[in-house]
């Protein structure tokens, strides 16, 4: 290490003071696209599975349904019969949330760069599913309680794809 | 005008006629009634039969059940995938538009019509009037004007936006690689701001979603290619045919038979049982489309259609913007708001994610299938707004379902008076046209119908046990031969019934009509090009051929 970069380099320990904070959250991300890989974001091939998937976390967050009972290969299949397809070599974990607690689970630094990286390349745009667009035309044929569903699903599943 | 068009009127009109006592509903639905049974049925072998003890409504809220769960028994992924490569359930959906047009609004030609013989009397040949319409002079839209002359001959394509990222290029239109579109705005009579697209093609259905238009451009592509070549042929002098008088003839002469080849040695023997296969071969000259092939069974195209491709480069799950949903794929047809249009060059398709790779060519990372056939159909055909249906005021048990293509197929089927599954079968095996092993048994239809009860029905309005005993027995036709592909062949190709009449169907019309006073068509395309390309490349006999020459 030279003089300059002692006198350049961000300190990367120690605890941050809000000033530092909102200047981190000013800049852009430093990106390498080079290095993303897209297939890294799970496909879910068909967005009415979100729905189903909502209920069914619906249903453990009032108590109906308790996931510890559930064995992993039953999961599994009940997950894929509603169009979730996890990945072999995936685990399955449910997990409530501790109350009082705010709790924001972020994805893997490959997964955030596989999903930025892809507005920033010819062509590469949002994947929203239709029921989106549906629900604001008033066509989607949804009612409340089943676009709520919906919207569970979805931000359950998507961890910030 | 797009699938399902003026269905909810004829479904009213259908409804008052349903609700007079029987002997005035003994015939089918106005609209209904063009095409020619197979057999002569008996009230008995009728899904709608008075005396099965279910009343109109009650079976058409069955059908609503059966529909739910054959939409959402194809959310699960395991067995999703088939063996026939995915171009062609669109090569499929292309030429049975090509056959049939079941459209309730029709021509005057409908005034003087005899009933029950459209399917002879409509060109039930295979013969690309979907493609080329009236041809230059009867549908000059669709066709290139020159600059010399009135002339036209070349297909006229539409244009893609450039999406290189290079800013001297950025959104201009740089490929013609998409179909016509007619951007609608007060000079072509719409309202100001109306930001659809009207497609410019002779059947608009070849719109439906983008890939079965992409395959149009690859059609329209050939053609223009084919053209050049036969018109500079004939221009410098060195034709030595007769033929090349008239090179659009010529042209529109070689595509049709590239395109009868591959229907017959590419797409029938991927999708026939084996014994289904020797009827390509032994045409029935006046079969036609018979009622049951209209209204049910060439419809087993909409069980192979997947929710989601991977599309091109950029529209697949390696690519930056994922798979391509079907919504999405489907709102290129351009009459419902989309940011899609006018489309960039992203969505230039990748033929090779569609067919098999040609011989010797490396496999493509992804390659798309066609679901399995089977009684399944992807969600999205039930949720899109080109094929969801109100469910009708008129029939409050139907309150509350999601209605899409499963049901208005099931529900036209018992507006044209078909059969049951099980009935044509019965009759087929007595004209000795299949084997009596060839009959799903009940118990199998019984399995099926209750497996098909999945994790999917969560929300939604399954088949009870009353409707699967019921069913199993009196199988809807739509239903039956999806069913039976699954019982007999494991959801490879088609089973007994269905195969065999689409084997007859694509038969009667494969029946080489000859051109220019040549007695076969398929001897004029052979000679023609022979001398277009003395040196090669032999004419396409597949699909992945055809892209390889329409690409140059």
């Amino acid at each position: 290490m030279n003089d300059s970069q002692t006198n350049d380099a961000p300190d990367m320990t120690g605890s941050l003071t809000k000033d530092e904070v909102i200047a981190i959250l000013s800049q852009d991300y430093a990106l390498d696209c080079t290095q993303s890989d897209p297939s890294l974001l799970m496909q879910v091939p068909d967005s009415a599975a979100f729905a189903r998937f909502g209920r069914l976390i619906l249903k453990m967050a009032l108590g109906e349904l308790d996931p510890a009972r559930v064995p992993e290969p039953v999961m599994r299949e009940v997950l894929d019969d509603i169009g979730i397809p996890i990945p072999a070599d995936w685990a399955i974990r449910f997990q409530p949330r501790p109350p009082k607690t705010f709790i924001a689970m972020y994805p893997g630094a490959d997964m955030a760069l596989a999903a930025i990286c892809r507005f920033r390349q010819p062509g590469g745009d949002y994947p929203m599913p239709p029921q989106y667009g549906d629900w604001l035309s008033g066509s989607s044929g949804m009612t409340e309680e089943q676009f709520y569903e919906f919207r569970v699903g979805d931000y359950t599943l998507s961890y910030c794809r | 005008m797009r699938h399902g068009q003026g269905f909810d009127l004829v479904f009213q009109e259908w409804l008052r006629i349903a609700a007079q006592p029987a002997p005035d509903r003994a015939e089918p639905a106005p609209g209904f009634d063009r095409y020619e049974p197979m057999f002569d049925y008996q009230p008995s072998e009728l899904l709608d039969d008075p005396a099965s003890g279910v009343a109109l409504p009650d079976l058409l809220a069955m059908l609503a059940r059966l529909a739910t769960q054959m939409h959402v028994g194809a959310l699960k992924v395991a067995g999703s995938v088939g063996r026939v490569p995915a171009g062609y359930t669109y090569l499929g959906q292309f030429a049975i538009h090509d056959l049939v047009n079941t459209a309730s609004f029709r021509t005057t030609l409908d005034r003087n019509l005899p009933r029950r013989q459209f399917g002879s009397i409509q060109s039930a040949a295979l013969d690309l009037a979907s493609l080329y319409g009236g041809g230059p002079a009867g549908s000059p839209a669709f066709f290139e004007p020159t600059d010399e002359t009135e002339h036209r001959a070349r297909f006229r394509l539409g244009w893609m936006r450039d999406s290189s990222g290079d800013p001297a290029r950025l959104g201009q239109p740089t490929r013609q690689e998409d179909i016509p579109r007619l951007a609608l705005g007060p000079d072509v009579g719409a309202a100001p701001g109306d930001k659809r697209f009207d497609p410019l093609l002779a059947d608009t259905r070849n719109a439906d979603n983008l890939m079965i238009s992409q395959l149009v451009v690859l059609m329209m592509k050939t053609h223009n290619r084919l053209y050049d070549a036969a018109h500079r042929l004939a221009a410098d002098g060195r034709a030595h045919s007769r033929l090349f008088a008239r090179p659009f003839e010529a042209a529109r002469c070689i595509l049709t038979a590239i395109y009868h080849r591959i229907l017959r040695e590419d797409f029938l023997p991927r999708i026939l049982p084996d014994a289904a296969l020797p009827v390509l071969d032994t045409p029935a000259p006046a079969a036609g489309v018979r009622l049951e092939a209209a209204l049910a069974v060439l419809r087993f195209g909409h069980a192979m259609v997947q929710p989601v491709y991977d599309f091109s480069a950029v529209h697949s799950a390696g690519g930056p913007s994922g798979q391509a949903r079907l919504e999405r794929l489907m709102d290129f047809f351009g009459m419902h708001p989309t940011r899609d249009l006018p489309a960039d060059d992203t969505w230039v398709i990748d033929w090779s994610m569609f067919l098999d790779p040609l011989p010797g060519a490396d496999r493509p990372v992804r390659m798309n299938r066609a679901r399995p056939f089977g009684p399944t159909i992807a969600e999205p055909l039930r949720t899109h707004a080109a094929t969801r249906i109100a469910p009708p005021a008129e029939l409050p048990a139907l309150a509350g379902h999601r209605l899409g293509l499963g049901w208005r197929t099931m529900a036209k089927g018992v507006m044209a008076r078909l059969p049951t599954g099980q009935a044509l079968a019965r009759r087929l095996v007595q004209a000795g046209r299949i084997n009596a092993g060839d009959v799903v048994p009940t118990d199998a239809l019984e399995r099926m119908l209750r497996a098909g009860r999945t994790a999917g029905c969560i929300g939604e309005r399954c088949l009870t046990e009353a409707d699967i005993a019921f069913l199993a027995q009196r199988s809807p036709l739509f239903f039956y031969i999806l069913a039976e592909a699954r019982h007999f062949t494991d959801g490879d190709k088609l089973g007994p019934v269905g195969g065999l009449i689409v084997a007859e169907t694509f038969a009667s019309g494969l029946v080489d009509p000859g051109f220019g006073g040549e007695v076969s068509l398929r001897t004029a395309a052979t000679a023609l090009w022979q001398e277009l390309y003395p040196s090669g490349p032999a004419m396409p006999a597949t699909m992945a051929e055809l892209v390889a020459f329409a690409a140059g």
